[in-house]
């Protein structure tokens, strides 16, 4: 498979008075065309920060100090490297091959612009086609997030649209300009179940019309095996497994994604008990240990874990860990 | 339309106050904008045959010492200070937003450099600035609305810089870069339109304040030219004539205190209906 994005040793840290934060730490991955990626981890692990080092888009104080990201132009077949692409040219990237997605449909949407103006501002940034054209453009889009009911939604303000139906919008804002590949951060962690389980089937169906790679950023292990077929787990900026979703629940490599995998709610209660959890606290990424990250909470640690930085080791095609002892070769 | 300024002029209206002062403010425009069909008389048509008359029917606020029509005079006197009040503040109002967005946008150096600039405006009297200024400038409309502009900027530099400081870190100026819009474009699409109301509000009262700045220039002599009639310099000319004919004093007071008022109730007003929205 041709990789339409191929990130390499990309870090990025955070310069604050307390010292750098490290909040991405030498992450490599890539994304075919078209393909469907997972990104899971727990809040703070660097999963944000890692999309938006992806546009460039990281806030102040936060620096990406090294790495590379190579992005295949559809057409051409030519690739760039992000990082070094110049401002004005990368501007012309953004919304028009990788677009993204937030969190938090409430506040993405700009209170005082119809949500029909924001959706034609997306189409004006990018084509050079009349107001007209932007608007069946951004009609047709409409319709296609399932929000066709009435013309009258173009003229609708963001406060008068529910959570999912905002999201909704997002979503035919960032595909308006078909892109190549969507980040989507987090999409339904803001909405409730049912909405969830919509929007991404929206997604899903968007997707396979567009023939669009989609990067999913979430901390769900449910929504990553309902949607995605590969998944990078990610703990204290680092990727630390990168697996198949169809081996991941028989057979973690990297013992946090074991401990993340049992402390899954069993839909069948087996016996009254407390969760299982994984003991201990995600180190501070100012100041992270010597050697493996997960060494304190790990059950199997060794001693070499607390003195040798651990490499991503392949174990077969598609399938890497973080750990000297993955699996259960210990 | 509806959406966000629907909803702010739906409240501004719901207060009877507001309504009063708002037709007083649109009122006052008309009679400037009118002003040679308001009244018969010329503001500066002398008749020594007819000095300091009182208050008649032939005319209605009476004549001064050169026999000049006091109601002619003050409404010829309103297209001078309406417009000294909407063109000083219309220039502050440009330099303090281009100011402000520039510091709250860009924050750090920029911000650094322009609050610290801000500051060192705000440790000038303005009054006596404006004053100096003038006595070197000459007597002259223009001067007042430029002195008045480029001096009192920074109190809409401060709100724009602020409102954009806490819009920046909004979702939806986020999802804007990510969509590839420029520095100029969310500041222009999407930052200044959620940061027009509260600058509006404080026009207003600008707009009230440009008006009694212009009108106690004219009163010390360093406004208009006296030929030129303006609410200052008619309330000038009339203390030398305060206790034989009182109605040369009255009635530009009166329309100074109720322009003042109605401009100060509609901001009041518009600031009242802006603040649930503002989140």
């Amino acid at each position: 498979m041709t990789h339409l994005l191929e990130v390499k040793n990309l870090s990025t840290h955070f310069f604050t008075d307390a010292g750098a934060v490290k909040a991405v730490s030498d992450v490599s991955f890539s994304i075919g065309v078209g393909e469907t990626v997972g990104l899971v981890g727990e809040s703070g692990c660097g999963k944000s920060v890692l999309s938006l080092s992806l546009l460039r888009l990281v806030p102040r104080p936060g620096k990406i100090i090294s790495g590379s990201i190579q992005f295949q132009l559809s057409g051409s077949g030519a690739s760039v490297d992000l990082l070094s692409l110049d401002p004005e040219h990368l501007r012309t990237l953004r919304g028009k091959k990788i677009a993204m997605i937030f969190q938090e449909p409430m506040t993405s949407l700009n209170p005082v612009m119809t949500i029909g103006d924001q959706i034609i501002e997306a189409v004006l940034a990018h084509e050079p086609v009349s107001k007209k054209e932007a608007y069946a453009r951004s009609w047709e889009m409409l319709q296609k997030v399932g929000l066709g009911d009435s013309k009258h939604r173009m003229e609708d303000y963001p406060h008068q649209l529910s959570g999912g139906m905002r999201q909704r919008v997002m979503i035919a804002m960032a595909l308006v300009c078909r892109p190549d590949l969507l980040i989507a951060d987090e999409p339904t962690t803001a909405l409730d179940v049912t909405i969830q389980s919509q929007i991404l089937e929206l997604l899903a169906r968007l997707q396979e019309e567009f023939r669009m790679a989609l990067l999913l950023i979430t901390h769900d292990l449910g929504i990553v095996s309902q949607v995605t077929k590969r998944v990078l787990v990610m703990y204290a900026g680092q990727v630390v497994e990168e697996q198949e979703v169809s081996s991941l629940f028989e057979d973690p490599q990297h013992p946090y994604t074991q401990g993340l995998i049992r402390s899954l709610l069993p839909l069948v209660e087996k016996k009254r008990g407390l969760m299982e959890t994984i003991p201990g606290q995600v180190p501070s990424l100012v100041n992270l240990p010597q050697g493996c990250y997960f060494q304190d909470r790990c059950p199997h640690v060794q001693e070499k874990c607390r003195q040798e930085e651990v490499p991503l080791f392949s174990i077969s095609t598609a399938r890497s860990a973080r750990c000297f002892f993955p699996g259960g070769n210990r | 339309m509806n959406g966000y300024w629907g909803l702010i002029w739906k409240q501004f209206f719901k207060s009877r106050m507001n309504r009063c002062a708002l037709i007083i403010v649109s009122a006052l425009f008309f009679v400037a904008l009118l002003a040679p069909w308001l009244t018969s008389y010329e503001p500066n048509q002398y008749d020594l045959d007819s000095i300091l008359l009182t208050p008649s029917s032939q005319h209605w606020m009476g004549t001064d010492d050169q026999g000049r029509d006091v109601m002619a005079r003050l409404i010829y006197g309103s297209r001078i200070s309406l417009s000294v009040g909407f063109v000083a503040v219309g220039i502050y109002v440009l330099i303090g937003i281009f100011v402000g967005a520039l510091a709250g946008y860009y924050g750090g150096w920029w911000d650094m450099v322009i609050s610290r600039a801000i500051e060192v405006m705000l440790c000038f009297p303005t009054f006596f600035l404006i004053l100096a200024v003038l006595a070197f400038l000459g007597p002259s409309i223009y001067n007042i609305m430029i002195v008045i502009g480029v001096t009192q900027w920074t109190g809409i530099a401060r709100l724009v810089r602020g409102e954009f400081l806490k819009l920046r870190e909004r979702e939806f100026v986020q999802a804007s870069e990510v969509m590839g819009a420029g520095d100029f474009w969310i500041m222009w699409k999407h930052l200044l339109p959620n940061a027009l109301a509260p600058v509006l509000v404080s026009a207003m009262f600008g707009v009230a304040d440009a008006i009694l700045t212009e009108t106690s220039l004219s009163f010390l002599g360093f406004g208009v030219p006296p030929q030129i009639p303006s609410w200052g310099s008619v309330l000038s000319q009339a203390q030398n004539y305060m206790d034989i004919a009182w109605w040369l004093a009255l009635a530009p007071g009166l329309a100074i205190f109720v322009t003042i008022t109605a401009y100060n109730i509609v901001g009041e007003g518009l600031r009242d209906a802006v603040d649930p929205h503002l989140k």
